[in-house]
């Protein structure tokens, strides 16, 4: 019994290297779930695994006898052993059969406000240009929060984000920021005003300027960033969809 | 090849191995041919891509799929820190001689513990890598108050996670410092504890798969698969039970208790025993909970390491239900406690 059960073993083991590869190496789906940067561990691990699942295989076939038999022996019980190895199934089922895609509107909508880390190279932005300036959301975001009349005062920029629909009417740009995986993600809005709102989860390009605070309050007193937009058009899905 | 004492051990620990293997009903008795083998890869291949052509299209509702995609991630995330980690637990009980332990670490538990503590510095990772490596590190021979010590350290207090903290909290050093010595203080006094109160029969002690006369090499691909595929099941659970509080917690309703300082230390404790999240991420988290006073933040990110549902899965899987029924609560409330008295200190 234990000959298939090593099979099997060799088989999940298998089964889950490829799909870890299938998302890392094979396409660009694991940018849905982690930072871009995370691509060579995820290789290496669906390669070790595979390596190690076809090593296990080839070992088995060639001597099926060496072990494993003992070991059935050793283990002729009933089924009570841990059901839970099996669900290392459900992830790889996930990704097959969900295809889960990247964080959407749904949550943007659903996740309160956040005060965004990190630090923003205010260097790229100390030029100033009549042209839109292309900048991250987060960027943005964080200038406003912090009160940089400085850098955003008459200063076009171009934001890329989904379209996030608001409660009260209207509409958000939103876009998330991960550090690490997609449950750790802040969701960004940025209030958009000027032009009427695509249907939601549309990627979209909008450039314009940033709107201060009418009451001086700062984002991180609830109050999402402004921009008033003079441009808007529909752009395909990023390969990287978060920040 | 493996020394006798080795030997021995895998005959004592073969009663347990049930546990540890999958269930019998994986197999049959007929010996697998190799063609069916290959089928069976064929079925599996051919199911997953039917589903991907037809199923993935028809789930659309966007909590299912919010659900979806942070379980996913949350998988994806932790699977490389886990190959690693049993990687490197299976090169410790197959390369690593267990006289090496018995040179390196002091001989009295005691001792014993604040070395493995600090020697968690050398594991660079989160929390999914040091369960299997403080498994290995017990069928090795290290007593298992070191192991559990470096356990709780390794994944707080390695210099990735030090710099990504110090990164989440720009200008703050004392925020890293406070989670270096908060974090350290209950890795060592949990250890302490388990060498005074603790009794055998709580651990079941990681078996290893029979490996007698086994090649070192074929020892370390049998430990890896075992210890990856038992593992790997009870990551998954963790994930799962992630990813649907992710969900059904709205957000904002925990910035509600902020104002109540012991009941925001409390939150953000409980929260991080929730959320599941890598620790090397956590900062970053946690550092956009604005609402939130310095000593809750850090209770947070000491607790995060040490506790959380994907890590409490594993070490059922790997040290028995009732190890972490008893493990659990006391690092929880020691974690709690040091933190407020170490904020309360340092930030």
């Amino acid at each position: 019994m234990a000959a298939l059960s090593r099979t099997s073993q060799n088989l999940t083991v298998a089964v889950v290297g490829a799909a870890l590869l299938w998302i890392s190496l094979f396409s660009q789906a694991f940018l849905n779930y982690v930072r871009p940067g995370f691509r060579p561990f995820l290789i290496a691990a669906g390669g070790c695994l595979v390596v190690l699942a076809v090593v296990g295989a080839i070992r088995h076939w060639r001597d099926p006898a060496a072990h494993g038999d003992g070991h059935a022996q050793a283990c002729g019980h009933g089924g009570h052993g841990p059901r839970a190895a099996w669900l290392i199934f459900l992830p790889v089922l996930t990704i097959f059969f969900i295809a889960p895609p990247a964080l959407g509107s749904y949550t943007a909508t659903r996740d309160g406000e956040r005060e965004v880390l990190g630090r923003v190279d205010e260097s790229k932005y100390q030029k100033r240009s009549p042209y839109p300036m292309p900048m991250d959301v987060w960027e943005f975001y964080t200038l406003a929060r912090d009160g940089r009349h400085d850098m955003l005062s008459g200063q076009p920029v171009e934001l890329t984000g989904i379209v996030v629909p608001r409660e009260e009417g209207g509409w958000y740009l939103g876009r998330f920021k991960i550090f690490c995986c997609a449950a750790d993600a802040a969701a960004l809005r940025v209030r958009i005003h000027g032009k009427p709102s695509p249907p939601a989860d549309t990627w979209v390009t909008v450039a314009g300027t940033w709107v201060p605070p009418a009451n001086g309050k700062r984002v991180s007193q609830g109050v999402d960033p402004e921009l008033s937009v003079t441009r808007l058009e529909r752009v395909p899905k990023p390969l990287e969809p978060y920040e | 090849m493996p020394d006798k004492p080795s030997g021995a051990a895998s005959v004592v620990l073969a009663h347990d191995e049930d546990e540890l293997f999958p269930p019998p009903s994986w197999g049959r008795r007929e010996q697998p041919s190799r063609a069916g083998v290959l089928w069976a890869l064929v079925a599996v291949a051919a199911a997953l891509a039917a589903g991907r052509l037809w199923v993935a299209p028809l789930i659309d509702a966007p909590a299912v799929q919010t659900w979806a995609t942070v379980f996913v991630a949350i998988s994806v995330q932790a699977l490389p820190f886990l190959v690693f980690g049993v990687a490197l637990s299976a090169a410790i009980s197959a390369f690593v001689p267990a006289s090496f332990w018995m040179r390196a670490l002091p001989r009295r538990p005691a001792a014993a513990v604040p070395v493995a503590g600090v020697a968690g510095v050398v594991l660079p990772g989160c929390e999914c890598a040091s369960v299997p490596v403080a498994g290995g590190l017990m069928t090795r021979g290290v007593p298992p108050a070191a192991a559990l010590t470096f356990l709780l350290a390794a994944p707080a207090i390695n210099p990735v996670v030090l710099v990504a903290t110090a990164v989440a909290f720009p200008g703050r050093p004392e925020m890293v410092a406070a989670r270096f010595v908060a974090s350290l203080s209950v890795a060592v006094v949990v250890g302490w504890l388990w060498a005074r109160f603790g009794r055998a029969g709580w651990l079941r002690m990681p078996a290893r798969p029979a490996t007698a006369g086994e090649g070192k090499w074929e020892v370390f691909r049998r430990s890896m698969e075992h210890d990856f595929l038992h593992a790997g099941g009870f990551l998954v659970v963790g994930a799962l039970a992630a990813a649907t509080l992710k969900v059904v917690i709205p957000g904002g309703w925990i910035a509600a208790v902020a104002d109540t300082p012991w009941l925001a230390v409390l939150a953000l404790a409980l929260l991080a025993v929730l959320l599941s999240i890598c620790s090397e991420a956590d900062a970053f988290v946690v550092a956009s909970m604005t609402e939130f006073s310095p000593v809750a933040k850090l209770a947070f990110l000491v607790v995060g390491p040490m506790v959380d549902l994907k890590l409490i899965a594993l070490q059922v899987g790997t040290f028995g239900r009732g190890f972490a029924a008893r493990f659990a609560p006391v690092t929880f409330g020691l974690a709690v406690g040091v933190s407020a008295l170490v904020g309360w200190w340092l930030l």
